[in-house]
């Protein structure tokens, strides 16, 4: 191996997601030197729609080239990423690629609600957040405009708002018209989700077309990801490095980062020398990089004085369930989800029952089931041939229906990320080493969603309905170096500032003291923007 | 008729040890359109789920020649199936072989493979019948 001259920045950024490409972009804006290191690849989006299409199962990552240098989690095999050491396997993924995860991501864009601030006080449950929905709002607003998110402003979902949607409504489908309409007079109120999908053109990208591949890749880039803010801070001068993995982190025993180590998918070595340091890896890969720079000076990892580094892992665990309905419904098509139900996410008995979020899908039984395929070999291998087959096919997956009831998990502090030393990546770095569990609050929540699925089944009409066995993750990565205002049980502060370490920032769902039941990327965004003022205000200290 | 089609066709499976030539292929071909009632079938879709057939079936050539009717009908299903599902099972283990070019699409006829753009809010309303 080699080592190659040093790097410089007045900012590095270490990971390309939405969180990195942020704040790399405003950061840019403002004239800085700023440097993006990503561990994966550019992504070409034609090959990778062609390799989605060609692929079985057709999981959330199965666009994407595995890399040999940089892998990432699949779907289909959980044990073979992660070493999985706790009683139930951890099975969120993640992207490894310019542009990170926002490649895959489903595109709803939901606030989090007021009290999903206040779980301590309110409810005697986790932990506060050091800042309040009120502080968060304005930069919802921003990360809203910088997300062109589609949404409707005369609709209440329970997070006040300040300013309106940058994007008139994304239509929501006939199918979830015919749940509202059979739900209409029940408690449970269908609404259209705000989406950071396009409703009308915007630059060079079009207006969704419906496309029916949100998950795992928009083939027009209608629904926003990351590469767009990556491209803008790159045309303000960022210069963005790729296949290069950050593998430790040098502190100077007054705890200011020194230098970041990299390693290139060749082999070779450098170093980046910046003024100020952006973790924004994912809740994954921050705490991994940080552990994996323990040092004499900081022998628990960076980051990590009070210990809470890699803990408070959360997912927001699932209850799937699907049904066939009595009257044709049109699924398979449009954007993946549309619509949600979004009056259970802030009930007053949280202290015993989660928060709930009911995200009704497009795609008919395709997570479930695999289908329209699946129903294909079904009815032919039942021995049904031409017209028969054919009329079999269409009446049948018109009528597939599934709901997905996204649960608060709290923040255990078992449930973490550590480092399993045993498996060395090309990078350099140990395997992420997963505890994870399943608590009694989100056992009963999972219960509480099935039954409450049945409900709404029964008022729709359906000839039948079946649930999945135990949780599905929903790929919500949260956790692991939670913001609070006390440096001995908090990693950051409320800026996303390492506590013991003054030029180091970790941006991202890691930050999240506690999960909600907000898909968390517009969170994410939020924080990202509200960070990057703090950011250069620390170049200035 | 399809019984007579898959008599057609085993005796030549059976005694090859490659399913994938020229005059096997035609064969399936004709058997695949015939069970299926397409008469554009992809070639190179055809050459795989041959293979696969041949693959599942290795090791029983044999029998191949000696087809009840239980075996014939279990494997009409099967080539249905993989043509409708663009899928088959190979070695064992489910591939994908021609996503977009799944005889399903037609038969669902009011949604497109993923991947495939449409109109803009096309979703909102019901399907217009072809």
């Amino acid at each position: 191996m080699t080592r190659s001259m040093d790097l410089h920045a007045d900012v590095l950024v270490i990971g390309s997601g939405v969180a990195g490409a942020l704040v790399a972009y405003r950061i840019a804006r403002k004239g800085a030197k700023v440097i993006i290191m990503e561990a994966g690849p550019q992504v070409d989006r034609a090959d990778s729609v062609r390799r989605f299409q060609n692929a079985f199962p057709k999981t959330p990552e199965s666009a994407y080239a595995q890399s040999k240098f940089a892998p990432h989690p699949e779907t289909d095999k959980p044990y073979a990423f992660y070493a999985q050491k706790g009683s139930h396997p951890f099975n969120s993924t993640y992207l490894r690629q310019v542009g990170g995860t926002t490649w895959h991501w489903l595109g709803s864009v939901i606030r989090l609600v007021p009290a999903d601030f206040e779980m301590r006080t309110l409810f005697g449950l986790g932990v506060d957040w050091p800042i309040s929905y009120a502080d968060l709002e304005p930069w919802y607003c921003q990360a809203e405009q910088e997300l062109e998110v589609a949404g409707d402003d005369k609709d209440d979902l329970g997070s006040p708002r300040s300013a309106p949607y940058p994007m008139p409504p994304i239509a929501q489908s006939f199918l979830d018209l015919a749940w509202r309409d059979a739900l209409q007079t029940s408690d449970y109120k269908v609404r259209a989700t705000p989406q950071a999908r396009l409703s009308k053109p915007s630059g060079d990208r079009p207006s969704c077309h419906g496309s029916a591949s949100c998950i795992p890749i928009c083939p027009i880039q209608a629904k926003y990801d990351a590469t767009i803010h990556v491209a803008r801070a790159q045309s303000l001068g960022a210069r963005l490095l790729t296949e290069i993995c950050a593998n430790f982190v040098e502190c100077r025993p007054d705890g200011r980062v020194e230098a970041v180590r990299f390693v290139r998918s060749d082999g070779s070595m450098g170093r980046v020398r910046a003024r100020v340091v952006v973790v924004s890896a994912n809740s994954v890969e921050t705490p991994r990089l940080l552990l994996a720079s323990a040092s004499e000076t900081f022998p628990s990892g960076v980051a990590n004085r009070s210990d809470q580094l890699g803990r408070n892992l959360m997912d927001h665990p699932i209850q799937l369930s699907w049904a066939l309905t009595r009257q044709p419904v049109w699924p398979y098509r449009g954007p993946g989800a549309t619509s949600g139900i979004e009056n259970f996410r802030d009930l007053k008995d949280r202290s015993v029952n989660s928060a709930l979020r009911f995200e009704i899908g497009n795609e008919g039984w395709n997570w479930p089931r695999g289908a329209p395929e699946s129903t294909a070999r079904e009815l032919a291998l039942g021995g049904l041939r031409g017209k028969a087959l054919d009329t079999a096919l269409k009446e049948q997956t018109a009528r597939h229906i599934r709901v997905a009831a996204l649960t608060e998990q709290l923040p255990l502090a078992s449930n973490r990320v550590t480092l399993d030393s045993t498996q060395i990546e090309r990078t350099g770095l140990p395997r992420p080493a997963i505890s994870y569990q399943l608590d009694n609050y989100t056992d009963r929540a999972l219960a509480n969603a099935k039954t409450m699925h049945e409900d709404m089944f029964a008022r729709i009409g359906v000839d039948g309905f079946w649930h999945k066995d135990g949780a599905e993750a929903a790929g919500h990565i949260m956790g692991t170096a939670r913001m609070g205002d006390d440096p001995a049980t908090s990693v950051v502060d409320k800026n996303l500032r390492a506590h013991a370490h003054g030029n180091l920032f970790l941006v991202g769902a890691a930050a999240f003291p506690t999960g909600g039941t907000a898909n968390p990327t517009l969170t994410i965004a939020a924080l990202a923007l509200r960070a990057s003022d703090a950011v250069l205000s620390s170049l200035t200290e | 008729m399809i019984g007579c089609a898959l008599g057609a066709l085993m005796p030549c499976i059976a005694g090859r040890t490659a399913f994938a030539e020229t005059s096997d292929l035609a064969d399936f071909l004709r058997l695949s359109a015939e069970l299926t009632g397409r008469s554009h079938l992809s070639v190179d879709s055809a050459r795989i789920y041959l293979h696969a057939l041949e693959l599942d079936r290795s090791g029983s050539h044999a029998d191949f020649g000696r087809l009840n009717q239980q075996d014939s009908d279990r494997l009409a299903r099967r080539i249905v199936a993989d043509w409708y599902s663009g899928q088959t099972v190979d070695s064992g283990r489910m591939i994908c072989v021609d996503y977009t070019g799944a005889l399903m699409w037609d038969a669902i006829g009011f949604a497109r493979p993923g991947g495939v753009p449409g109109e803009a809010a096309s979703w909102a309303l019901a399907p217009i019948e072809k």
